[in-house]
């Protein structure tokens, strides 16, 4: 028994010593493989936070954000600069509120674009979550202690992707594509939409649109995250995301009121849109359910200040 | 509980410790709670359909052997049989009997409404029951004794390495290694470490990064054509080889460092010169149970040749129907039995090819039929067995187009491609020399450093090759 033992720890020790030693490779040496992706973005959008002290508008929520907004027209409609910090939803709700919570000043609207309050709060993909922390620290420190056991897992499959691209030389290269860093601007909107990635009104025919779950946990998580931001006199508003309707939708305006009534009534915040209003045509649409072409994304944009407007109008009086 | 989660890597280390602490009288009580602990981790309530099972099947055993008629023991049997395989039935395939009657009533008259049980599939249900049975038989038969001591029985039927996913192991074999008194067996615990392993990455690292690709394609073949039609066939074909095959190393490795030893169940299968060599190698622990059970039963090979080969064709059709209660598995059922059928009539069992290239397509043959018979497995309904049968060469007349377009659609990248090539190379590699040879311990007899360095760099391999996906169930825990 002794012996067996002894074999097996000093296999564990030496396994822990190179896999240790690949560890300190990619963290000294190899230090960011994936740089000039989608996700990269975000070092550009919370830099853009940061440097911004006045009153300022935050677009928050995952890549129907990203992917549709035009935040230039919003700014000089709104008069105050925006940052959008949209990203991916696999990151989950509570990690892109936490991405907010970064820089919130007095005055500060923060407008909410989930597309569920049913969400666990942890983060979905744990691998694309390690792409996205790629040796970042800011960026690491985002990490909420109930997701390290999961990014512990996926470690070793960032690790084999980015030893990968660093011995065959393919790490930190512009794919060209929409999803990578060059394709967002400034503000952090998308600006390059690949003529391929359009789809035709087909690709609805099977897509899923789901009327969004509202849970307790969620909503708890939600509320605490408002009253953070009332505390640094800021404001939090709830905005609607696109949504894809036409000839194939399988839900209506009703079912949508309906989920907007049972919102209004959990959460410590004004929803400032009716979901309704967010409907669009399919030919709005590019690559997924939830990403704008630049059309949809200024209609989508005109609808927003239209309800910021009428909400501050409503608030004013 | 699953093999490859961290709540394995827990429970196995303190049991494995416990039991070598523990004396031999606590042994076999530690084994049945940490067994029924480790079924309850999933559905405790569904540890009752084993406790019945347990109860019955020790019951009968005692009762037959103590019959003084042959009656009287045909009775007993039966009742047995009829209560644990009713108990199968129930939740198994009970939706499914009643979906087909109706389709049946519905092509003279209107179809009515099955009637459905809402029940869900209580994990490793087909491997207790069969196992269960077989010791019923034996004990009826008179080639196992009725075991008395119900601590052990219940050990046996629950015996948590082999609990969900086999081997179904035989009464004969399994009752005597929990009853008699161990020693720690460093070398016999060393190897089933190994195998441990072995069967870790060949979850882990193989099936489970191929699931990543395949399981979109059998959710929703008709998303897909061409190619990636074709490549998830053929990586399915690897799937199911390593899933099922990874799960028993890990059983039979887990045993092992309890000093147990359960029967083999797989042998390299996609070595195997013919179909009937093919279920020699495959899933060993059933063929042979339907060997035995119901195959040598039915006549076997003992009332000439046109029964001989119906018995065949049954045989492998409730195989199929063991494997799931939809008509893709008597399909596939079906389609093995039609080929050994086949095999039987053209290949007489005294002539075998000299010739190597000879021997080597038939080998590829047997390997294609396989792949084209997971099609049926894979498939959720017959309508997609179809749709993929009828798509994937399409487009194949631009082959470099059809290859590229295909691994797109699959979601394909160039390290997953590498990582499985190395990894389903060095399966390969292993395999083919598990043919005629004991790998594991042969490397275990190396000389040291080589040894060492294999143990290590394979470790090492195993942990930076794991996908992020992952802690995906068996594909077996369906049966």
């Amino acid at each position: 028994m002794k012996k067996f033992l002894r074999c097996t720890i000093i296999l564990l020790a030496a396994v822990l010593l190179i896999v240790g030693a690949l560890v300190l490779l990619d963290v000294f040496v190899v230090r960011g493989m994936f740089q000039k992706n989608y996700q990269a973005s975000i070092v550009d959008k919370l830099e853009r936070l940061k440097s911004i002290d006045e009153p300022k508008i935050i677009l928050v929520g995952h890549s129907n954000v990203a992917f549709g907004f035009d935040s230039k027209r919003l700014e000089d409609e709104m008069g105050m600069p925006v940052v959008n910090l949209g990203l991916h939803g696999s990151l989950g709700n509570t990690f892109h509120e936490d991405l907010a919570k970064q820089n919130i000043g007095e005055g500060d609207i923060v407008v909410v674009c989930h597309t569920t309050f049913a969400d666990d709060g942890k983060i979905g993909d744990y691998a694309l979550a390690w792409i996205t922390v790629d040796n970042n620290n800011e960026i690491a420190g985002l990490i909420r202690s109930e997701d390290w056991f999961g990014m512990l897992a996926a470690y070793p499959d960032y690790l084999c992707n980015s030893l990968f691209s660093w011995i065959t030389g393919r790490g930190n290269r512009d794919s060209g594509s929409c999803y990578s860093r060059t394709a967002f601007n400034e503000y952090g909107d998308i600006v390059r939409r690949p003529e391929e990635l359009k789809v035709s009104d087909d690709f609805f025919k099977d897509a899923v649109i789901e009327i969004p779950k509202i849970s307790k946990d969620c909503i708890k998580r939600f509320n605490e995250f408002c009253d953070y931001v009332k505390k640094k006199g800021a404001t939090v508003v709830i905005a609607g995301y696109p949504i894809a309707y036409g000839e194939y939708s399988k839900f209506t305006a009703a079912d949508f009121e309906s989920f907007e009534a049972s919102l209004k009534a959990s959460v410590n915040c004004d929803v400032i849109s009716h979901y309704s209003d967010y409907f669009f045509p399919y030919s709005y649409f590019y690559d997924t359910v939830l990403h704008l072409t630049e059309e949809g994304a200024a209609a989508r944009t005109d609808r927003l200040i239209n309800d910021l407007k009428t909400w501050q109008t409503a608030n004013a009086n | 509980m699953l093999f490859n989660s961290i709540e394995f890597a827990i429970f196995l280390p303190a049991v494995f410790f416990l039991y070598w602490i523990l004396p031999h009288k606590f042994r076999w009580p530690l084994l049945l709670a940490a067994s029924y602990f480790f079924y309850m981790c999933w559905k405790p309530v569904y540890a009752i359909l084993i406790l019945a099972t347990t109860l019955v099947s020790y019951s009968a055993g005692i009762l037959i052997e103590t019959a003084n008629s042959k009656a009287r023991k045909r009775l007993v049997i039966a009742v047995a049989a009829t209560v644990t395989l009713g108990i199968l039935f129930t939740f198994k395939y009970f939706n499914f009997v009643c979906e087909a009657v109706c389709d049946l009533i519905g092509v003279f008259t209107t179809r009515p409404q099955p009637l459905t049980l809402g029940l869900l599939l209580p994990v490793g249900i087909s491997f207790y029951t069969f196992q269960t049975l077989g010791y019923i038989i034996d004990v009826y038969r008179g080639t196992a004794k009725a075991e008395r001591h119900f601590g052990i029985y219940a050990t046996f039927v629950s015996f948590f390495p082999q609990l969900v996913a086999g081997p179904i192991e035989r009464s004969t074999s399994l009752i005597p290694q929990i009853r008699e008194e161990r020693r720690f067996d460093g070398e016999l615990a060393s190897y089933g470490l190994k195998q441990l392993c072995w069967g870790f990455f060949k979850k882990v690292v193989i099936a489970d990064r191929i699931a990543l690709y395949v399981a979109q394609v059998f959710a929703a073949p008709e998303s897909f054509k061409g190619f990636s039609l074709l490549a998830a066939v053929m990586l399915f074909t690897v799937q199911i080889y390593c899933d099922f095959s990874g799960y028993s190393d890990m059983a039979i490795g887990t045993a092992k460092l309890l000093g147990v030893n359960l029967t083999t169940n797989f042998k390299s299968p996609y070595f195997a010169g013919s179909l009937r060599d093919f279920w020699s190698r495959w899933h060993i622990s059933l063929s042979t149970w339907f060997r035995d059970y119901v195959y040598i039963p039915l006549g076997g090979n003992k009332r000439g040749r046109p029964r001989q080969l119906l018995n065949l064709f049954v045989t492998f059709l409730l195989s199929g129907l063991w494997h799931g209660a939809d008509w893709t598995f008597i399909v596939w059922g079906g389609a093995h039995g039609a080929g050994r059928v086949f095999e039987e009539l053209v290949l007489p069992k005294k002539r075998e090819f000299k010739n190597k290239a000879l021997k080597a397509v038939r080998g590829v043959l047997v390997f294609l039929f396989c792949s084209f018979t997971w099609i049926f497995f894979a498939a959720g309904s017959l309508g997609d067995s179809f749709y993929i049968i009828g798509h994937m060469f399409d487009g194949i007349g631009a082959p470099l187009g059809y290859v590229k377009s295909g691994l797109a659609a699959l979601g394909f990248d160039l390290r997953s491609l590498v990582v499985l090539a190395l990894a389903v190379g060095l399966l390969i590699v292993f395999d083919a020399f598990s043919v005629k040879r004991d790998v594991i311990g042969g490397i275990s007899k190396g000389k040291l450093g080589v040894r060492w360095a294999v143990y290590i760099l394979f470790v090492v391999f195993v942990i930076v090759c794991i996908p992020a996906a992952r802690g995906t169930e068996f594909i077996y825990f369906r049966f």
